[in-house]
């Protein structure tokens, strides 16, 4: 259970889980479908240069990441956070492309963590 | 005990709404700022754990509204937020915050800052029955307030709609505890009714006499 993770802190994840396989499993779900439909919705406001928007998303996706113990995804999203406060924010599209790509990577071990769950 | 955990993240608020089952009390959960207060007129949680940044509308609106719309019974807010800042703290605490809670949610953290509200809300309530019951005994004790005007020979009172009464009735009227039996002080006995009973005895004496 204690696999090493580059993506996920499996101590978090096992904290915040609560020794609960099926409690753990819902979690996951919800984080897979909400942070999937949050990077969509970060990518199009970020097309559409809604920088306040693109901020709110991320700060957003940061507490569901910190929460689930993705904690490079956290800090990528704290940036993206911390630069759509600034005044006349112009944000680097690379962090978001950045936070796609990361997400992708934690989407996967959330995946493989769940099937071990169900195993 | 009721506890109303708001926020827009639904991974932190299942989590919340586990944990707060987990340590005993009854979890109420809101995603938005607005079904927050809904919530909170319906159920009337004792405490209320929101967080800082939703859309709409943020954790410290919904901490003024709350206070503004509540003010005889307390709720202990605490607040979720990332924010360390100094001066985000102070704006935290003016609009009402009692406790923070850095996100991620630690379980113990989040377990003693329950209990510190729980404490808090069950003193909160003793004072409050206390000062019910203090209420109720000062509608008893209605108390004689001000200067009554009282008539040198005949000791009539002059009551607030301006008649003059018997001060035994001003009394009753104005002291629900109080009935008046009537009888005589010892004063009063050597000065009023000896005389009258020596009298009474003489004229008796003399009657007995004269037959």
């Amino acid at each position: 259970m204690q696999q090493a993770s580059s993506h996920i802190s499996r101590a978090r994840l096992d904290e915040i889980g609560m020794g609960d396989p099926e409690f753990t499993i819902e979690l996951i779900d919800m984080m897979l479908e909400d942070g999937q439909k949050r990077v969509e919705e970060m990518q199009q406001a970020l097309a559409e240069h809604r920088s306040t928007d693109v901020g709110r998303i991320a700060h957003s996706l940061k507490g569901a990441c910190l929460n689930m113990g993705a904690l490079d995804l956290a800090s990528l999203c704290a940036s993206i956070d911390e630069s759509a406060r600034k005044l006349n924010a112009t944000l680097d599209s690379s962090v978001v492309r950045q936070v796609a790509e990361e997400f992708c990577a934690v989407s996967k071990e959330l995946v493989q963590i769940k099937s071990e769950l169900a195993a | 005990m009721k506890v109303l955990a708001v926020d827009d993240d639904r991974v932190t608020l299942l989590t919340l709404k586990r944990l707060i089952g987990k340590f005993g009390y009854q979890a109420l959960t809101a995603a938005n700022g607005t079904d927050a207060l809904r919530i909170f007129l319906e159920e009337k949680p004792q405490i209320l754990i929101t967080d800082w940044m939703m859309p709409e509308m943020e954790g410290p609106t919904v901490v003024k509204t709350i206070r503004a719309f509540a003010e005889t019974e307390y709720t202990y807010i605490i607040m979720l937020t990332s924010r360390q800042d100094k001066d985000d703290m102070m704006a935290g605490m003016l609009s009402g915050v009692d406790e923070f809670l850095t996100k991620p949610v630690d379980p113990d953290q989040l377990r003693a800052r329950l209990r510190v509200g729980k404490r808090i809300m069950m003193l909160q309530d003793s004072l409050g029955s206390r000062v019910r019951e203090l209420e109720t005994e000062r509608m008893h004790v209605k108390m004689l307030q001000g200067f009554l005007p009282i008539c040198a020979y005949c000791k009539k009172v002059r009551d607030e709609a301006q008649l003059w009464q018997a001060i035994e009735e001003y009394i009753a009227e104005h002291q629900d505890t109080v009935q008046f039996s009537h009888s005589i002080c010892p004063d009063c006995f050597e000065t009023k009714v000896k005389p009258m009973q020596e009298a009474f005895f003489a004229k008796k004496l003399q009657e007995a006499s004269t037959e």
